[in-house]
């Protein structure tokens, strides 16, 4: 037992050491690594000009943001200090994994007191595939996850009655679940779980807090509805309305399990225990709500496993607390119904228990094996792919595995495509592209927004963002394909192209290919004016 | 909440929520595609709280 507990600990650590080398890579990477980053950049820069980023996108520079602030305003004071750099927003997305980390080995720690399984948790969380995709990108996700795991934990481990009145700690996990759903909505799916725990436990308290809550967070989101002059409404709501495909939320949901399997297991398990024998706890609420909610919003154009990243930290520590309790054989079954039945079957159970005490070790190494991902050429993780029979199966020519792709490099839609490291090749490529821009003194279209960023031009546009609003008719395009008609812009870089139909066709219609600039696996189009 | 309350309000709401998704198509004759693969899947999940909910009854005043 101990021997497989070994492995997967140093499997795991393996992981780690991926993602650190992962997030040094990527950390030092100049420009957009996952589509839509440089968006979230020029959010910051107008936030540190003391101005919204949702601006009216009829009109020029057609810029407006999908996402509340939070994330944003956590990176202004890096904004002002060092300028405009995708660095900082990385660093502090890799501190909200590496901290949920913490408090996922925290709880389970707390609830089991087994500290070896705790930190076996903490890093299940680090290494699964999804989070790992997560973690260094300039984006809000990692924040929300961090939010959300921390409002639970405050609230779970919270001694005392709820029946009494509300602690601080109830207090402060409300205001940390509103705090996550302004980095990012999904976290409603948390607050839903929440309010469900504390009309349990309070049935007659719960109404007041949930609707106090509900309250503070309806008032900031009327202040941003007032200050943005309803564009808040626009960009926050209506672009987000995505209508899931249940045929993408059913293959995303199959990989979720598939990947995550060894550990939703004892996590389902719990719950199962939990409803029949004890009371429920938050953690299995939280695991359930957002498993679910999780299962139908996935499968939304531009949502994607990453809105598994709650589901994954609620499995990892309701597996741990299971693994910790079959160790220390703390399962106690009450003399119910099926209690009963339970306890006939004792003298079996306990003739069993101690063969089956390595099932937590086999757990964990299975899960290991499930979701390795690592360099191919590295020396170490070489012989280790060479040993497991790993070969490379991300972006061609990268020598990456990913342990969720199938070994052609399959993957479902919404699975992100990246994982793999940065090369000297794509800074010098993305250097390439920044001097295209630079040639023109014209104001320039770069659907990474990076590029233009770091050609010290102004950010025009959100292709993505203006492509939901167009969807919902919610956008006017007649300003910027106007614009466009009138080759005003110097330079053009695609790359999807995610622009509404009639840009896209006003943008052909205008400009021309002069180039194509390969990058980090994509292909980037250089447009200019037509001449005729 | 007791456990018998928490599997009552389940059973209820399961199957309330089964009725509605079936009653949809009577309701609203004119909508398109019939009953599609959405509908399937809330019927699954409704179904399936509605026999969890039942399952919680024979515990009787155990805290939920």
């Amino acid at each position: 037992m101990w021997l497989l507990f070994g492995l997967a600990t140093l499997l795991l650590l393996s992981q780690l050491l991926v993602l650190v080398a992962y997030a040094a890579n990527l950390i030092t990477f100049p420009f957009d690594y996952d589509q839509g980053e440089g968006y979230e950049l020029e959010a910051v820069r107008y936030l540190s000009q003391f101005q919204l980023p949702y601006q009216d996108v009829d009109r020029f520079p057609y810029y407006g943001s999908h996402y509340p602030p939070l994330f944003h305003i956590a990176l202004v004071p890096f904004h002002w200090a060092f300028g405009p750099a995708y660095w900082y927003g990385r660093a502090l997305s890799l501190a909200c994994v590496l901290l949920t980390a913490l408090a996922i080995a925290y709880a389970v720690g707390k609830e089991s007191g087994h500290r070896g399984i705790a930190a076996l948790a903490g890093l299940a969380f680090l290494a699964s595939n999804t989070v790992y995709h997560q973690a260094p990108l300039f984006r809000h996700h990692t924040l929300m996850v961090l939010l959300e795991t921390l409002a639970v934990i405050l609230l779970a481990t919270a001694h005392g009655d709820l029946r009494k009145g509300p602690s601080r700690r109830l207090v402060l996990s409300l205001a940390l679940v509103i705090a996550a759903g302004f980095a990012k909505p999904l976290a409603i799916f948390t607050a839903f779980a929440i309010s469900v725990y504390l009309i349990l436990r309070a049935p007659q308290r719960a109404w007041r807090w949930i609707l106090g809550s509900a309250l503070a967070g309806a008032a900031i989101f009327i202040g941003f509805l007032l200050l943005s002059e309803a564009e808040w409404w626009r960009q926050i709501i209506i672009a987000n309305a995505n209508s899931p495909s249940i045929l993408h939320g059913w293959r995303l949901a199959r990989l979720w399990l598939r990947v995550h399997g060894w550990l939703i297991a004892p996590a389902v398990l719990l719950v199962c225990f939990e409803w029949y024998f004890a009371r429920l706890s938050l953690y299995s609420l939280w695991f359930v709500c957002v498993a679910f909610f999780s299962a139908i919003s996935s499968g939304g154009w531009g949502a994607g496993d990453n809105y598994y990243m709650t589901a994954i930290a609620a499995t990892c520590i309701l597996s741990g607390i299971f693994a910790a309790r079959f160790l220390r054989q703390q399962w106690q079954f009450p003399a119910n119904a099926y209690g009963r039945i339970i306890r006939r079957l004792a003298p079996v159970s306990r003739s069993l228990h101690n063969p089956l005490l390595v099932l937590p070790a086999i757990l964990y190494l299975g899960y290991a094996l499930t979701v390795l991902h690592h360099p191919t050429d590295v020396p170490g993780f070489r012989e280790l792919a060479q040993l497991l029979g790993h070969e490379a199966n991300v972006l061609p020519g990268r020598p990456f595995y990913d342990g969720a792709r199938t070994s052609l490099g399959h993957y479902p839609p919404g699975y992100s495509n990246i994982g793999h490291f940065t090369t000297e090749e794509d800074t010098r490529a993305g250097w390439l592209i920044v001097d295209w821009l630079r040639q023109t003194t014209r104001t320039v279209i770069s659907e990474d927004a990076g590029f233009a960023i770091r050609a010290e031009k102004p950010v025009i546009t959100h292709a993505p963002f203006l492509w939901n609003l167009a969807e919902r008719n919610h956008f006017d395009s007649s300003a910027l394909i106007a614009q466009l008609t009138g080759r005003e812009f110097g330079v053009i870089v695609l790359r999807a192209p995610f622009f509404p139909a009639d840009v896209e066709a006003a943008i052909f219609e205008h400009y021309e290919d002069v180039a194509e600039i390969p990058m980090n696996g994509f292909r980037y189009r250089i447009l200019e004016p037509r001449v005729s | 909440m007791t456990k018998r309350q928490l599997g009552k309000l389940c059973a209820g709401l399961g199957l309330l929520a089964a009725l509605a998704i079936l009653a949809l198509d009577v309701l609203f004759p004119g909508r398109a595609g019939g009953f599609g693969p959405n509908q399937i899947a809330a019927l699954v999940v409704s179904i399936v709280i509605f026999i969890l909910g039942l399952s919680l009854l024979p515990l009787g005043d155990d805290p939920a």
